[in-house]
């Protein structure tokens, strides 16, 4: 009898256990659930001021292949337009004009890649783009960026994943002895690349203007 | 109406060892409630336990609770960093208590009981966000009031249902977390051990 009830009630207690198991909260039922947007900013750099902004008409592709570059135009196109939207003006590349910010997009994806463990290292200056001869300083290829003070980077790592990088430098702090080109501004969109091209852009542009949308300084608003 | 009260009284106080197994819901309050705050369906609690006489019994109460919850997305901000996104939030609580009974005289065939439950619960509180995880693990000294009631309805068996507030106190990287508790289920008694 005692052996009978026993085994009964360690049934019913690994049914019930099992039961729950089964009934365990799930989490992200669709891709887009995945998205995640961080920013993260300079809070000494006075973004009411940075009125003009300088960027290549290019995304710079870190693990070449792994993203289709047709998403590139309208990543390009979105940060514009985001910045327009809040009152910057786009300068052209060889003109006269100082731009008071440099923006930077990149992309990575299907790998694990730390992007911001040791930005000094990964990041190379821009290989495409020949520098900033606008200034004495004289920023171009061998530079690096900086992060002042308490500025923390944003760490990503990606796995079978999309990371997009926003990045605003200010060429006017750059520093020669460091070769280094303060960051004032990130953005990573990081997902999955997964679904149609055109799901994976309209999440790619989503993710762009809500990077903007949480980071109200840039229109001057701190 | 009377009679079979006493009898089923005279019965209990000659029984030993009872084993419960009970079906718990949870509403969490506190910090918990901040935390994430939908009542959790997912809970299961077993409680052996030693008559020490009629009225006084000794037992262990083990348990685990599922809480969870789908935030919408939003903004998080923690000084100068900005993270958007949906979040997915979860509870897992493992309560392991010692929990003396007192045992009063049964009314009507129902047997109300009172208890405190003194022990401690592994909480494994985990936010998952985009491909992210962030975790928090910590065992969690703390108690539990409980009051219920046991209703014979098959020789043995019992039917119980029970109301308890579990309070864990704040430890390591969890503060101090709570939950309401309505638990259901069935004890049994073991008879005649007395004999061995």
């Amino acid at each position: 009898m005692k052996t009978r009830l026993t085994a009964w009630l360690a049934a019913v207690s690994c049914g019930l256990i099992i039961t729950l198991q089964g009934c365990y909260p799930g989490g992200p039922e669709i891709v887009g659930e995945y998205d995640l947007v961080a920013t993260s900013y300079d809070r000494d750099f006075d973004f009411s001021r940075a009125r003009t902004f300088l960027m290549p008409d290019s995304v710079i592709h870190l693990t070449p292949g792994q993203v289709s570059r047709a998403y590139d135009p309208f990543i390009l196109q979105a940060v514009a337009s985001q910045l327009r939207a809040r009152g910057f003006t786009r300068l052209t590349e060889g003109g006269n004009q100082q731009a008071d910010v440099v923006i930077l997009t990149s992309v990575t994806g299907n790998t694990n890649v730390s992007v911001w463990q040791n930005p000094y290292d990964y990041w190379g200056w821009y290989s495409g783009w020949g520098g900033y001869p606008g200034f004495g300083a004289g920023i171009g290829p061998g530079w690096g960026y900086g992060y002042p003070g308490y500025f923390s980077p944003v760490t990503v790592s990606a796995y079978r994943t999309g990371t997009l990088v926003i990045q605003m430098v200010n060429p006017n702090q750059a520093s020669a002895a460091s070769q280094t080109v303060p960051s004032v501004w990130v953005a990573t969109f990081n997902g999955l690349l997964e679904g149609s091209p055109a799901s994976i852009r309209d999440r790619i542009v989503q993710g762009i203007n809500q990077a903007f949308v949480v980071s109200p300084y840039l229109g001057g608003s701190q | 109406m009377c009679v079979p009260a006493l009898l089923f009284s005279l019965q209990a106080w000659s029984q030993q060892y009872s084993t419960s197994i009970l079906y718990n819901v949870s509403v969490p309050v506190s910090n918990t409630a901040d935390y994430l705050s939908t009542t959790s369906f997912r809970g299961l609690t077993i409680s052996p336990r030693i008559f020490l006489n009629e009225r006084f019994s000794l037992g262990v109460s083990a348990g685990w609770q599922v809480f969870y919850e789908k935030r919408a997305p939003d903004a998080y901000v923690d000084e100068t960093l900005t993270l958007f996104g949906t979040q997915f939030r979860y509870i897992n609580a493992f309560p392991l208590h010692l929990s003396p009974q007192f045992h009063l005289p049964a009314i009507a065939g129902f047997k109300p009981y009172a208890g405190l439950g003194v022990g401690t619960t592994f909480v494994n509180q985990t936010t998952n966000m985009g491909l992210f995880t962030f975790q928090s693990k910590e065992w969690m000294l703390g108690f539990y009031p409980e009051v219920g009631v046991m209703f014979p309805f098959r020789n043995d068996w019992h039917l119980t249902l029970s109301g308890k507030y579990n309070h864990m106190f704040g430890t390591g990287e969890l503060p101090t977390q709570a939950y309401w508790g309505i638990n259901a289920g069935f004890t049994h008694f073991f008879r005649g051990y007395r004999r061995y």
